[in-house]
């Protein structure tokens, strides 16, 4: 009796937190999301009233479309700098470690810092503007309606790209050499090669690398809150902004929780999916 | 063998390209922290002459901002106790976790590993509501404990995660042989096992710092009085103001950036094993 329950002595304390700071509050949102809201005290229950509310104003599913648009777009051109550049570093030229270096710069600056700096760089009568400008080109209203939502894609490829640069140049170097000079026997050319050898090779790596990204930019909130607080009006107001301003910006609480759950099976999915990936690729 | 030669200068010159994209906040950012004050409504994209007035201004003008006289310094000191304080709680209980884990085996283990993935997985601003009711209910509102104690949520999933990938790849000999010798469990771990995976514990410990050191959503919904604010917030508090002192605000960030910057790029050959928290194998 003793010897079985050691182990659990040894797990209790992180168990026990995230009981305690994850799984109690997950309950207590569902538990929120049913009372008070739009109609009457906090704790009155009311049914699926907030998630109706939340449903028939429209302001959910615009929400839920941006952040769409926002995460698709964001994760599919992460994918494509970071796999090209690393299928470029692959190659052995002078100058390789310092770019790659260099290159992985924007994964170590904070989220919130990346955001800061993009503020003067996007602004009316800043960097980006101040260069176009000499370059002859009118300035761009970087954070108007118009381009908000490609600016904070931008930011968020400009600090996501080196995760995919990085996994995917360590899953190129797992690759045996050995298959690329079969491939080379039987003839296999240069675009073959990547084909049936490096593709196949990196399956595994970009399948994981690819849902970890979707799960952290369908909930980011740092980026867009610092640089564009989800406006103007609401043209980057995704999910995550969303139940920030329903909660704390409205302060209506109740209502924040019901968005939170109403958008959890959205990405419940990706997460089950992965869970069982990660455990599948660590055995 | 010409044209492949061409092919490479071309590669060769899209990287190019990506670095100089990677480059531009990050030029301005120093040109404008470095930019004497007159400097900044000219429309140059050089700097006239090159300071360090901003942050000297930043740290011991107390005007800065006109932030009720608190320096940068202490959101500074603020951002660094949490991290420090979380990380180091978070490595102890982790450690235990992970090694019973990875070594020890019984019944619900790996139950409860699925449950730490998954908890390391899930993104914590679906919970902020109840987590902003918690840190009230206990009283901890508008304090640095408290948004420790919601760095838990972020930073402890992660390290166990980390250290259980980690002490996988420890013989399970090592073990064995340190018990024959007459020692415990807990004896083994300390003695034994804890030395051997000093550079793992430590990668963690930094992965976890600087995790800590750049969430806000948790500042934001914890604090709300300028001596108690953590570097993210006391650059969006720069931010709020009618006047954006820009060069400050510069500063600002690239005091923030630069710890984790440091870190990763002293570490970067730990750091594929930490994105993916151990699901890649080398």
């Amino acid at each position: 009796m003793k010897k079985q329950l050691a182990p659990f002595i040894w797990v209790a304390p992180v168990v026990l937190v995230i009981s305690v700071f994850m799984l109690f509050p997950l309950f207590q949102a569902l538990w929120d999301s049913v009372h008070g809201g739009a109609s009457g005290g906090t704790k009155s229950y009311v049914g699926l009233d907030n998630f109706k509310e939340l449903i028939s104003s429209g302001v959910f599913l615009g929400a839920v479309g941006r952040t769409l648009i926002f995460t698709l777009t964001a994760v599919a051109l992460k994918l494509l700098v970071g796999g090209g550049a690393a299928l470029i570093l692959n190659r052995a030229f002078w100058g390789r470690n310092v770019l790659r270096s260099w290159l992985f710069i924007p994964w170590t600056i904070p989220l919130f810092a990346g955001g800061i700096l993009f503020l003067w760089l996007l602004r009316m009568n800043g960097g980006l503007n101040l260069m176009l400008e000499k370059l002859g080109v009118y300035p761009v209203f970087w954070l108007g309606p118009k381009f908000a939502m490609p600016s904070i894609i931008f930011l968020n490829v400009w600090k996501g790209f080196p995760f995919f640069m990085i996994t995917i140049l360590a899953g190129l170097q797992i690759i045996p050499a050995s298959l690329y000079e079969a491939a080379q026997i039987d003839g296999a050319s240069g675009v073959q090669q990547f084909r049936y050898v490096t593709l196949p090779g990196l399956r595994n790596v970009i399948l994981i690398a690819s849902l970890l990204s979707t799960v952290w930019t369908f909930a980011q909130f740092e980026n867009i809150y610092v640089l564009t607080r989800g406006g103007p009006g609401k043209a980057t107001e995704t999910l995550s902004i969303l139940i920030y301003k329903l909660a704390f910006g409205t302060f209506n609480l109740n209502m924040g929780s019901a968005a939170a759950v109403l958008a959890l099976p959205l990405f419940l999915f990706f997460i089950f999916w992965l869970v069982k990936l990660v455990r599948k690729e660590a055995e | 063998m010409r044209a492949k030669r061409w092919q490479r200068i071309a590669l060769f010159l899209i990287l190019l390209v990506l670095a100089l994209i990677v480059a531009l906040p990050l030029y301005w950012a120093v040109t404008i922290a470095l930019r004497p004050g007159a400097d900044m409504f000219t429309r140059n994209i050089a700097p006239s002459s090159l300071t360090f007035q901003n942050f000297y201004d930043l740290i011991f003008d107390r005007d800065w901002a006109g932030f009720q006289g608190v320096s940068f310094g202490v959101p500074l000191k603020n951002s660094l106790l949490v991290a420090v304080s979380a990380t180091g709680f978070s490595i102890i209980v982790s450690t235990f976790a992970g090694y019973a884990l990875a070594m020890f085996s019984f019944r619900g283990r790996e139950l409860v590993s699925s449950y730490i993935l998954l908890a390391y997985i899930f993104p914590p601003f679906i919970i902020v509501v109840s987590l902003f009711r918690f840190i009230n209910l206990v009283g901890l509102k508008d304090s640095l404990l408290g948004v420790a104690l919601l760095h838990l949520v972020i930073v402890v999933p992660y390290c166990s995660w980390m250290l259980r990938g980690y002490f996988l790849s420890i013989p399970k000999s090592l073990e064995e042989s340190a018990m024959i010798d007459g020692c415990t469990r807990m004896g083994a771990l300390l003695r034994v096992i804890l030395p051997v995976s000093a550079p793992g514990v430590a990668s963690a410990a930094i992965f976890s710092f600087t995790l800590s050191w750049q969430e806000m959503l948790f500042s934001l919904i914890t604090l709300e009085s300028h001596d108690k604010f953590t570097l993210p917030i006391a650059l969006l508090a720069m931010v709020m103001g009618d006047l954006v002192q820009w060069g400050k605000l510069m500063a600002g960030a690239l005091i923030s950036i630069a710890p984790p910057a440091i870190l990763y790029l002293a570490l970067q050959r730990w750091i594929v094993g930490g994105l993916t928290a151990g699901s890649v194998k080398r």
